[in-house]
């Protein structure tokens, strides 16, 4: 296992919390606490996004995190901001080190154009931003793209683009520190119809830590 | 819709204009003073909640790059433009920006969208037509290249009734030179295929 770790923060989870497989949770987050998401059982991606709760138009953008950091595979002390290039997380501790923007979240619509009548009713990543956001007044078609921890979806040099499974194993986490205060959801990735998830979502964990400081 | 109107018009740098294509017409983009960059946005006509989407349109063509045969996706995932024919390629990827060149380019966009009834966070981002943007294997992608010559071409077919916002950006190059003007023309459905 390669990459960051930072553990000066570690002592103090205010949350700490198992998301069940297919399943998603959303976080209040103060400015300056860290956001933990661990693979619990190995092969797991989730999707992440965040929104000013003050201001919900105002949301991280993945690409405008990209043009900020001029890289498409962001890593420890990289900043995903928001649509004005405004941080709004960094990412502070990394086992992984390998992580995709690009892609948006899994979705009803993706599953039928690629998976025809096998991909109708079942769970996404975008159905589960789309229940979080319900009680914030968000309508479906105004889900933000998402940040998506663990998973592996490269581009080559010639631009094609194929999804593999998931570089992480049991334990592997990644850490944001939240440089505002954030709702931020967590989509426990679902989709079992491709080699993302090893073909079977399983259980992740996410940890709130205070701030650093003391202030929860 | 009637399969014989026909617009045209020119585009300077810094300006923009909506298309309306009913279905099966095509709008053709046209790189008048050579290596430019446009950004182009569908909406669904009848239904603005379906805009855009880069990522579904990436994934479903399992491609970055998109040429003669590649189809823009709604955010619903549905087809929007079809490429039937260009002469160079085109991309969707966000390029390494000064900070400030960026948001110039969205500015733009946000007035063409208000005249749609759409707001600023509902702006998808666009596909960048005559753009080429390079990935390095370590994925650090660098400033757009423009990848048209003078009289450089993009046939889009609308694959439903759909309101195209084009703006003219060659801000998004960095320093290229670009003029920035392109001309648009809607060119009527094929028969039969109307
Ligand atoms: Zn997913």
């Amino acid at each position: 296992m390669t990459g960051h770790k930072a553990d000066d923060y570690t002592h103090s989870a205010v949350v700490d919390t198992v998301i069940a497989p297919r399943d998603f949770d959303s976080f209040r987050l103060s400015a300056g606490q860290v956001l933990r998401f661990v693979d619990s059982e190995g092969q797991q991606c989730a999707d992440l996004i965040a929104l000013d709760p003050d201001d919900l138009t105002s949301r991280l953008s993945p690409t405008m995190s990209v043009s900020r950091n001029g890289r498409l595979y962001l890593g420890v002390g990289d900043q995903l901001v928001d649509d004005d290039g405004e941080p709004m997380l960094t990412i502070i501790a990394d086992t992984v080190e390998h992580h995709d923007i690009l892609c948006g979240s899994c979705s009803p619509g993706l599953n039928r154009v690629r998976h025809g009548g096998r991909g109708a009713g079942k769970r996404t990543c975008h159905v589960n931003f789309a229940e979080a956001l319900r009680p914030y007044g968000v309508p479906a078609e105004d889900v933000p793209y998402s940040f998506n921890i663990f998973m592996n979806y490269p581009v080559s040099q010639d631009g094609s683009m194929e999804y593999a499974t998931c570089r992480s194993s049991a334990g592997d986490h990644i850490d944001f520190r939240a440089e505002r205060d954030l709702l931020v959801v967590v989509s426990n990735c679902p989709q079992e119809l491709t080699p993302l998830n090893g073909f079977t979502p399983s259980s992740s964990q996410v940890i709130v830590f205070a701030a650093a400081g003391g202030n929860a | 819709m009637t399969t014989t109107s026909s617009v045209s018009a020119t585009l300077t740098a810094g300006a923009y204009q909506t298309v309306s294509l009913g279905y099966g017409e095509t709008l053709r983009i046209t790189d008048v003073g050579g290596g430019q960059c446009c950004q182009v946005i569908p909406v669904n006509h009848g239904d603005r909640r379906e805009r855009f989407s880069a990522p579904n349109t990436m994934l479903l063509n399992k491609q970055v790059y998109f040429t003669t045969g590649s189809t823009l996706y709604s955010y619903f995932c549905n087809p929007m433009l079809t490429i039937i024919g260009t002469t160079c390629t085109h991309d969707a990827l966000p390029g390494r920006l000064p900070a400030g060149d960026d948001v110039l380019a969205r500015k733009l966009l946000t007035s063409a969208f208000a005249s749609l009834g759409l707001a600023r966070h509902q702006i998808p981002y666009p596909f960048l037509a005559f753009v080429r943007h390079t990935i390095a294997e370590d994925g650090s992608i660098d400033v757009a290249c423009s990848e048209s010559a003078a009289g450089d071409t993009v046939h889009l077919r609308a694959d439903l009734d759909v309101d195209v916002v084009v703006a003219s950006t060659p801000e998004l190059l960095g320093d290229s030179g670009a003029t920035g003007v392109v001309a648009l023309d809607v060119l009527p459905s094929e028969e039969g295929t109307g």
